[in-house]
């Protein structure tokens, strides 16, 4: 007896989103919020192919950064998803340039996922486009650029890249470097495009900024350390280190380490084999 | 917010999942899949809160492993998103038994983001439950064991931790093995649970398992490297060497470091100039 496939959903092969952006915004302040909402429509985010999403934190923080973002990622329905701050207003550049850096980015690299007004690269490279309060537009570097963080303001993600923010950090700084990380180890890369916005703050480096960067820079050491990885078929071992990947992963050198963890496990013997399987 | 309520949609963390289960499979033989997905019918999961997603590759193969399950990822509307083979068939476990394994896991490990019935949790620790064709159930290991890969069979994620393949790997082999890196960079766990699925086939470990075996050990090589990280108000150092990082770090070190950029950049724009 066999079930009609009709019960099954045969998986769209290209994306076809209603949606063209999901604009979210982490609230705590009600009208500044409007403000920055008010600044996208009028620059063309028209709500017919835009959904504006919030999470309200003006009572208290119910979201942090990270785990809210992560909310906004999984729910926001846009092929675009727009994370930025409540206090931008878009009055400069308007959704057609944006649009043009997409289409300027699609042609040069297909596997870019993030774009931002700002961001850096290396030591001291930092570039960005922006306007401050006072309307005196700053700008720095050579957009387009590729780069490793990009700042928390306005961030665009493509949804196709089905992107995550980490979910051992918490708090409200960083998470742009750690989504650049997230999107670096997934293969996709991140942009700083000419797209001159305001914001309205410079940013806020405080005690919870140091403690948020010491536990981002222990997180990675410790998920960048080497490890042997063995899985059902194969092991190997992964590490930085190209000459002691092929020193560890020599068929001499892993002859040595079965047999070793062999004898630890006749030694400690936990499990019950019933009977050895031929994977 | 009253001029933002007509347009804005407040995010809450209530579940409206549509689906409590989402089973995903690559189709190569349409019969084979339907037969799979009967067993899973017959073993609990019915199709009023169990969404089948298929991607048809019995003509061609329109999407590899990487590049499917990532397609899957984002489709899925379950709760649970469950990317199996179409091999596999439910007929010893059921969904109480897999439900039951998931709550205790639950208060065992609320990180938990990847469940499987066979993985591995360093070398020689294989863990695993299967009937194989010969109906002959195989076991290893105590369950649940936090493993460090799993196998492609059957394989359980959370849709709320929001996982995704490498986009820069493509094949039909260990993305069981990079799923489990990505989440544990996430920050999640993944675990072998003591479920017993049939598993028609034993896996097939040809050239092409070899090859995506290299480019997954390449590609994790070169992300592992060391490098320096700015942003628009710091700088650091990020490596897997504590005391490198200590090192680097330091505000001796980072002034050299600082002062040899700003050099460069200085010489950069008088070329550009």
């Amino acid at each position: 007896m066999y079930l009609p496939l009709s019960t099954a959903k045969e998986i769209e092969l290209d994306f076809d989103n209603e949606i063209l952006y999901s604009i979210c915004t982490l609230v705590t302040i009600k009208e500044e919020y409007q403000e920055m909402m008010s600044s996208f429509v009028e620059a063309g985010f028209d709500t017919s192919f835009c959904e504006f999403l919030y999470i309200d934190n003006t009572t208290h923080n119910k979201s942090e950064a990270y785990q809210g973002l992560n909310y906004f990622l999984q729910k926001a329905k846009g092929k675009y998803i727009i994370l930025c701050h409540q206090d931008i207003l878009i009055c400069h550049d308007k959704i057609d340039r944006l649009e043009q850096c997409i289409a300027d980015l699609d042609q040069l690299d297909p596997s870019w996922a993030i774009m931002a007004n700002a961001g850096a690269s290396g030591i001291k490279d930092i570039v960005y486009r922006l306007i401050e309060p006072n309307n005196v537009i700053k700008r720095r570097g050579h957009p387009i650029q590729k780069v490793t963080s990009v700042d928390e303001n306005f961030i665009l993600v493509k949804k196709s890249a089905n992107l995550s923010l980490s979910n051992n950090l918490k708090g409200f700084h960083l998470y742009g470097t750690d989504l650049c990380i997230i999107a670096n180890i997934l293969g996709f890369n991140a942009y700083v495009v000419h797209f001159y916005l305001l914001h309205k703050s410079k940013g806020n480096v405080d005690t919870s900024f140091y403690i948020l960067k010491n536990e981002l820079q222990l997180k990675y050491q410790r998920a960048l350390a080497g490890k042997y990885i063995q899985t059902t078929c194969t092991n190997f071992y992964l590490s930085s280190s190209n000459t002691l990947n092929a020193l560890l992963n020599m068929k001499f050198t892993m002859f040595f380490v079965r047999n070793y963890i062999s004898i630890k496990q006749k030694v400690n013997k936990t499990g019950n084999e019933i009977p050895k399987s031929e994977w | 917010m009253t001029g933002a309520k007509p347009i804005a949609t407040r995010i809450s963390n209530e579940n409206l999942d549509c689906y409590k289960y989402s089973v995903c499979t690559l189709v190569t033989k349409l019969e084979e899949y339907e037969e799979m997905q009967l067993s899973f019918i017959a073993a609990g999961f019915d199709p009023i809160f169990t969404e089948f997603l298929y991607i048809d590759n019995s003509k061609s193969n329109e999407f590899d492993g990487f590049s499917g399950l990532n397609k899957f990822l984002i489709e899925a509307k379950g709760t649970y998103i469950i990317l199996c083979h179409q091999d596999i068939l439910l007929i010893n476990d059921n969904l109480n038994v897999l439900e039951s394994r998931m709550s205790a896991l639950d208060l065992l490990d609320n990180k938990w983001a990847i469940l499987s019935n066979a993985g591995a949790s360093k070398i020689k620790h294989e863990v695993f439950t299967v009937t194989e064709s010969d109906y002959v159930l195989r076991k290893k290991g105590i369950f649940p064991t936090q493993v460090k890969s799993v196998d492609e069979s059957f394989i359980l994620l959370k849709r709320n931790a929001n996982l995704s393949l490498s986009s820069d790997l493509a094949g039909f082999h260990l993305y069981g093995t990079d799923i489990c890196m990505i989440a544990s960079m996430l920050g999640y766990n993944s675990y072998v649970i003591d479920f017993n699925i049939l598993h028609k086939s034993k896996g097939k470990v040809d050239h092409h398992f070899i090859e995506i075996r290299e480019k997954l050990i390449l590609k994790y090589t070169h992300l592992f490297k060391g490098s320096y990280y700015q942003t628009t108000n710091t700088s650091f150092y990020i490596s897997s060497l504590h005391w490198v990082n200590k090192l680097l770090n330091t505000r001796f070190v980072m002034f050299f470091v600082n002062s040899y950029y700003r050099k460069k950049q200085r010489k950069l724009k008088e070329i550009i100039k």
